[in-house]
C-alpha cells in the first residue's frame, strides 16, 4: 500500500521581527509516521508546529496539510488533528467533565455521545473518578491524562504532541508509547517533540533535528546511528549540535553553589 | 453549562447570527463555557478545599450601580430634553466607560483564549463574536442595573415616547463605548511594539479616563444658566462630546427642534455607533491577530540599581527581609499587566480630581478667594488610589507562584503584609504627593504646610487600615483574576467613604486652637500602633 503524503513544508522561512526562526525548511510527512521532532530550545521546534495549526502566520513559502495548501484553506482542516501543547494551559477552573465536553463540542462532536467516550477514556486512565473534580486540583501527570484525551476525542489523522509525557508515572508512560505505536499502526501521523532523547529514540519512527533553523537531520534511528558513528540518539543530538562540554560546565556550576557567600 | 437564561434568550437570535456566517452552536458553546468559569472562583494555593461553586459574583455585586443609577434620577424632573439628557448621558458614560476600560480591557487584550481555541477547528469570527457578547452581556448587565430605576421612573414621569427613545439610546451607547474603546486598542496594537505597547496601553487607558472627566466638563459647559432657564449654546467640540449627540436626538425627535447643527449632533448619535460597529466588525481578524505582539516577551534590559532608591527603601524599610518583599512587590506591580490594566485608569483621577474641584468652585469666585479658602482639604481625593491598588494586590495572572510562600523560611508574615502597603504607598501615593504638595503649598500658601502634614500622616494610616480591612488572610499575588471581581470594588468604595470620615476629623480638629497639632500626634501614635500591633493580627491560616 502506497503511504499518503498527509504534510508538506515548502521553502518555509519564519522571521520574528529581525531574527530569523526558520529558514528554507523543506518537508513531507506520510500517514504512519511518527515523528520525533527535535532540536535545542529556541530552534523553531514550536514554531513549526503553531504555523501548522494556524497560530502563527506571516511566513515564506508553503504548507501543505491533507494536500491542501494552507493558505487556502478555512478552519475545518483542524478537525482532523489533535494537539497538546507544551505547558498546556487550560481553563483550569472547569471539571475534567466539563472541559472534556467543551473541547469536544469545538470539533464538533455530538454532545452525548463524546461525553460516553470521554468518560471510557477516562476509565482506561484510571482517572474516571475526578471526572467533577476541578482541573485546577489535578496533579500534573492526571492535566496530562485529560490533555491526552482532548486531543484523541475526534480520532484525528495527525496528532502534534509537546513533551506527551510529561508529569506521567511509568505505568501510564508505557500505556501512552503503547497507544502511540498503535495509532501509528492505523495509519495515523504523530509528530512527537521531546528534549528526552531516550524516549524519542524508542518511540519514533523517523527522527527529524531541527537546529538553528535548519533541518541538521532526517531519517530512521539506524540510519541517523550510521551518519553519525555513535551509539545514541543523545550522543547524536551532542554532536549535530556542537555540544560537548556538559561535563566542564556541571563542574563550574557545581563549583558555584558550593562558594562560601562573600 | 449550557442553560444559563441569557444563552436561552440568545437562542432567539441565533438566525440572526448564522446570517452574518457565524458559527452559532460554537458561539453558544464558547459563551457557555465562559458563563460557566465567571461564576467559579479558583481555589488558591493556601485554601485548596474551599471551592466554592454558584452565583456569579459580578452579579451579585451589581446593586452599588443601582445606587449609582440614582444620581441620574433628580434631572428626569428638569423640563429641558436637551439639557436633561446631556447630562444624564454624560453621567451614565462616565460610570459605563470608566468601568469599561478598567473592568473590560484584560478581556479584550486576553491572549489566552487565541492558544486555546485557535488550534480547534473555530474559525475566528466565531471566536471574537463570543468574547464580544461576553463582555456585551456584563456591559447590558451594568447597564441594566444602573438605568432600571431612572428608565421606570422617566415612564411615569416622562411618558411612552421618551422612555422609548431612553432605552434605544442607551443601546447606541453601549455600542459605542465598546467599539471606542476596542478601535483605540486597536489602533495602539497596529503602531506599537514590545514592551513599549504595554506601556501606551496603560497611558492610553489614563488619557481615556481622563478624556471621560474632561468630557463631562464639557457638556455642562454646552449650556447657559439663566435665573430660570436653560439655554443650549452651539460650539465645534460638542461635534466630539457623545452625551450632547443623545441630547440632541431627544431634541430633535420630542420637540420637532429643527436647527442644523441640532439635527446634524442627533444623527451622529445614530451614525457613530453604527459605523464604529462595521468598522469593528471588518477589523476583527487583524485585531485578534495583533494580539499575540502582547503575549511576546522581550529580551529583558539590565536595569541599574538606584542607589538612592536603594538608600530611601533601606530608611523606611530596614528589615531586610521586609525590603525583599518591597521589591518583590515593586517588581510585579510594575509587571503584571492585568494589575496594571485595572489600577492605572484609578492613577489618573488622584491627579485630577482636586484640580477639577476647585476649577468648579473657583468658577463662582475669584483665584484670591480660593487661595483664602479651605479647598486645601481636596488634598484628600489622593488618598483615593490607595484603596483601589491594594484591593488588587491580592491578585495575579501567575497566582500560581505563590507556592513560595509555602515553601520559604519565612520568619514572619507580617513582613509580608507591611513590605506590600510600604511599596504601595512608595509607588502609587508618594509621586502624587511629591507632585501635588509644592502645587498645592503654592496655591495655598505656606499656612498649610501641617494640614498636608496630617493628610500624608492619614494616608500612612489608612494604607495600613486598607491592607487589614481589604486583603485580611489573603497573600499578596496569590489569586487569580476574573471578570467577576466585582466586589471587591465594593469593599474599596466603604473604605473610600473612610476617607470622608478621616476628613471630617481633620476640620474638627482644625476648629480648636492647636487643634491641628493635637491630632497630628494622635495620627502619629495611631501609625506606631496600627503598623505594628495592627499587621501582628494578621497570621498564617491553611
Amino acid at each position: 500500500m502506497e503511504r499518503q503524503e498527509v504534510i508538506r513544508l515548502e521553502h518555509v522561512t519564519k522571521r520574528f521581527g529581525d531574527k530569523l526562526v526558520l529558514e528554507d525548511i523543506d518537508l513531507s510527512v506520510y500517514e504512519g509516521d511518527i515523528i520525533g521532532y527535535i532540536g535545542p530550545n529556541g530552534a523553531g521546534k514550536s514554531t513549526t508546529v503553531k504555523m501548522m495549526l494556524g497560530l502563527v502566520d506571516g511566513y515564506e513559502g508553503n504548507i501543505f496539510i491533507f494536500g491542501e495548501n494552507l493558505k487556502n484553506q478555512d478552519h475545518t482542516y483542524k478537525r482532523r488533528i489533535g494537539y497538546v501543547p507544551e505547558n498546556a494551559e487550560l481553563y483550569d477552573s472547569l471539571t475534567a467533565q466539563e472541559y472534556l465536553a467543551f473541547i469536544a463540542g469545538l470539533y464538533g462532536l455530538e454532545e452525548g455521545s463524546a461525553r460516553v467516550k470521554a468518560h471510557r477514556l477516562m476509565m482506561k486512565f484510571e482517572i474516571d473518578h475526578a471526572m467533577h473534580a476541578r482541573l485546577s486540583s489535578f496533579s500534573k501527570g492526571m492535566r496530562q491524562k485529560v490533555l491526552i484525551i482532548s486531543s484523541l476525542l475526534h480520532n484525528p489523522n495527525v496528532l502534534f504532541l509537546d513533551e506527551p509525557l510529561s508529569g506521567l508515572d511509568a505505568n501510564s508512560m508505557l500505556i501512552v508509547r503503547e497507544i502511540l505505536a498503535q495509532l501509528s499502526a492505523q495509519g495515523k501521523t504523530i509528530f512527537y517533540s521531546s528534549h528526552i532523547m531516550d524516549i524519542v529514540e524508542k518511540i519514533s519512527n523517523r527522527i527529524v533535528l531541527i537546529s538553528g533553523g535548519h533541518i541538521a537531520a532526517d531519517g530512521t534511528f539506524d540510519e541517523l546511528k550510521e551518519q553519525n558513528q555513535k551509539g545514541s540518539l543523545q550522543d547524536i543530538f551532542n554532536s549535530l549540535t556542537g555540544f560537548s562540554q556538559h561535563k566542564e560546565i556541571a563542574e563550574d556550576f557545581v563549583a558555584i553553589v558550593q562558594e562560601e557567600p562573600a | 453549562m449550557n442553560n444559563f437564561a441569557t444563552l436561552r434568550l440568545l437562542d432567539r437570535f441565533a438566525p440572526l447570527f448564522r446570517r452574518a456566517g457565524i458559527d452559532y452552536p460554537m458561539l453558544r458553546l464558547i459563551l457557555g463555557m465562559k458563563l460557566t468559569m465567571d461564576t467559579r472562583r479558583v481555589p488558591t494555593v493556601f485554601a485548596q478545599s474551599k471551592v466554592k461553586e454558584g452565583k456569579n459574583y459580578f452579579i451579585r455585586s451589581l446593586w452599588i450601580y443601582a445606587l449609582y443609577g440614582l444620581a441620574v434620577i433628580p434631572f428626569l424632573f428638569i423640563d429641558d430634553y436637551f439639557f436633561q439628557l446631556s447630562i444624564i448621558f454624560g453621567i451614565l458614560m462616565f460610570i459605563l466607560m470608566t468601568s469599561m476600560v478598567s473592568d473590560f480591557s484584560s478581556v479584550l487584550l486576553d491572549v489566552r483564549d487565541r492558544n486555546m481555541m485557535m488550534t480547534k477547528p473555530v474559525d475566528q469570527r466565531t471566536i471574537s463574536t463570543a468574547k464580544m457578547l461576553h463582555i456585551t452581556l456584563y456591559m447590558s448587565l451594568l447597564t441594566i442595573a444602573t438605568t432600571g430605576i431612572p428608565l421606570f421612573v422617566s415612564l411615569y414621569v416622562n411618558g411612552f415616547g421618551f422612555f422609548l427613545l431612553f432605552l434605544a439610546e442607551l443601546i447606541l451607547l453601549n455600542f459605542l463605548i465598546l467599539m471606542m474603546t476596542a478601535l483605540v486598542y486597536f489602533a495602539i496594537l497596529q503602531f506599537f511594539d514590545g514592551e513599549k505597547l504595554k506601556n501606551v496601553i496603560n497611558f492610553m487607558q489614563i488619557a481615556l479616563t481622563l478624556g471621560i472627566i474632561l468630557g463631562y466638563q464639557l457638556v455642562a459647559r454646552s449650556f447657559q444658566f439663566t435665573s430660570l432657564d436653560v439655554t443650549f449654546t452651539p460650539s465645534w467640540w460638542q461635534l466630539f462630546t457623545p452625551p450632547v449627540w443623545f441630547g440632541a436626538l431627544h431634541e430633535a425627535l420630542l420637540t420637532g427642534e429643527r436647527s442644523l447643527f441640532v439635527l446634524l449632533l442627533a444623527a451622529l448619535a445614530v451614525i457613530v455607533p453604527v459605523i464604529a460597529m462595521i468598522l469593528y466588525v471588518k477589523m476583527i481578524p487583524a485585531f485578534e491577530s495583533s494580539l499575540h505582539k502582547l503575549s511576546t516577551v522581550e529580551q529583558g534590559k539590565e536595569k541599574r540599581t538606584n542607589r538612592l532608591k536603594q538608600i530611601f527603601l533601606r530608611f523606611i524599610a530596614p528589615n531586610q527581609e521586609e525590603r525583599n518583599f518591597m521589591n518583590f512587590s515593586f517588581a510585579m506591580m510594575k509587571n503584571e499587566r492585568e494589575f496594571k490594566l485595572k489600577v492605572y485608569p484609578q492613577v489618573g483621577f488622584t491627579f485630577v480630581i482636586p484640580f477639577l474641584f476647585m476649577f468648579t468652585t473657583s468658577e463662582n469666585g475669584s483665584f484670591e478667594a480660593l487661595r483664602e479658602g479651605s479647598s486645601y482639604y481636596l488634598f484628600y481625593f489622593t488618598l483615593l488610589v490607595i484603596p483601589t491598588v491594594i484591593s488588587m494586590v491580592k491578585y495575579s495572572g501567575a497566582y500560581k507562584g505563590s507556592w513560595i510562600y509555602a515553601a520559604m523560611p519565612l520568619k514572619d508574615r507580617m513582613l509580608i503584609d507591611r513590605g506590600l502597603t510600604k511599596s504601595v504607598l512608595v509607588m502609587f501615593y508618594l509621586p502624587a504627593m511629591l507632585i501635588l504638595t509644592p502645587v498645592f503649598i503654592w496655591i495655598f500658601s505656606g499656612r498649610i504646610w501641617l494640614d498636608l502634614v496630617v493628610i500624608i500622616a492619614t494616608a500612612i494610616l489608612y494604607a495600613a487600615i486598607c491592607t487589614l480591612a481589604l486583603n485580611g488572610k489573603s497573600l499578596p499575588f496569590s489569586q487569580p483574576f476574573s471578570v467577576a471581581q466585582h466586589q471587591e470594588g465594593i469593599k474599596a468604595f466603604v473604605m473610600m467613604l473612610v476617607i470622608g470620615g478621616f476628613c471630617l476629623i481633620h476640620v474638627l480638629f482644625n476648629n480648636w486652637a492647636f487643634g491641628l497639632e493635637i491630632y497630628a500626634v494622635i495620627l502619629l501614635i495611631a501609625i506606631l500602633i496600627v503598623w505594628t500591633l495592627g499587621f501582628r493580627k494578621i497570621r498564617f491560616d491553611t
